[in-house]
């Protein structure tokens, strides 16, 4: 009983040491820092037809992937062209802001593109969110 | 002189009335031989961005400027050092990182590294000073600074925390031609020591 009870003593030490060096990660919530683009790379301009004819392609091919059956998959395989055609005024991506935008198009989830296509209330990745509206 | 103040020794007195295997987690060496240490950890780490002028996920605020998570990543890291058993020993250590989620994404970062032993020997210190290299998604790189700890639950096994300030050099935004991202993470996971001993 004895033994059983030290035995138990040093492994709540252990947990509780183990258990102190989980909660330091939580709390100090990469090396991996994320899409930032490369050094070196220059702030050009996106070419609105070039980025949404991409888009299009895209949205049709992980619908597929997904099985998504949606008006907006429908349209994006079917009719590419009623994409938009140019950005809204005053918004002004890069083309590092495109390949964001792709790139996280192209790796989300299943579950993330079944809304993002959505007919009902689609949302949009913070990555294709080009000009934000800011708050007045 | 952090790790001069947390590596004090008893004084001799004391030491003598220690009982027999105090220091059964030490090597025992004597006199101040230096010889080669390698030690490896696998770890699973997350991190806090400072700029995020990309929009990336996850953000924690309206703002680019505001606080974003960057995704979990799992972290290898291949070390050697060379000192003696009792007191700082200096070498370098590679790291991998790949993310666990989201886009792919590789970092090799290669360092400076120092350690040393504290307390009963159970617990080692480590420091380290670099350069990240990001592979993918777009070449890159960066400065990189971490202090973390290990506890050797036995002589080759233990546990290990790190955290690491890095700092990445990124595309040009419409304000500014290179863009820098601060990064502070922490990551935990196993470590394993392998003493080479002389």
């Amino acid at each position: 009983m004895k033994r059983a009870f030290r035995i138990w003593l040093v492994l709540r030490g252990e947990l509780g040491k183990v258990a102190l060096a989980a909660l330091a990660l939580l709390f100090c919530t990469a090396p991996t820092p994320g899409d930032v683009g490369g050094c070196g790379q220059r702030a050009a301009e996106l070419d609105s037809g070039t980025f949404f004819a991409s888009k299009a392609r895209l949205d049709c091919k992980r619908c597929d992937e997904c099985m998504l059956v949606t008006a907006s998959c429908t349209n994006a395989c079917n009719s590419p062209e009623s994409y938009p055609t140019r950005f809204p005024d005053q918004c002004v991506p890069l083309v590092h802001d495109g390949e964001v935008c792709l790139r996280a198009l192209l790796y989300a989830s299943c579950g993330d593109y079944a809304g993002y296509m959505s007919d009902r209330s689609p949302s949009v990745p913070t990555e294709c969110d080009f000009c934000p509206e800011t708050a007045p | 002189m952090l790790v001069g103040l947390l590596d004090s020794r008893p004084a001799p007195a004391q030491e003598a009335n220690r009982p027999l295997g105090f220091e059964r987690y030490r090597t025992p060496i004597a006199g101040s031989e230096a010889y080669f240490h390698g030690f490896a950890s696998l770890s699973l780490g997350k991190g806090l961005r400072f700029n995020n002028p990309y929009r990336l996920a996850t953000p924690a605020g309206d703002t680019p400027e505001s606080l974003s998570l960057s995704a979990a990543y799992y972290d290898l890291a291949l070390g050697v050092v060379r000192g003696p058993a009792r007191g700082l020993s200096h070498g370098a250590v590679l790291h991998l990182s790949l993310a666990a989620q989201g886009i792919p994404q590789e970092v090799l970062s290669l360092s400076y590294t120092a350690l040393t032993r504290v307390g009963d020997g159970r617990t080692i210190l480590l420091g380290r000073a670099g350069i990240p290299i990001t592979l993918e998604p777009d070449l890159s790189g960066g400065l990189e600074a971490g202090f973390g700890a290990a506890y050797m639950i036995s002589a080759g096994l233990g546990v290990q925390s790190e955290i690491v300030g890095s700092l990445y050099y990124g595309a040009a935004t419409q304000e500014r031609s290179v863009t820098t991202i601060p990064v502070l993470s922490a990551q935990l996971g196993l470590f394993i020591d392998y003493e080479v001993l002389p």
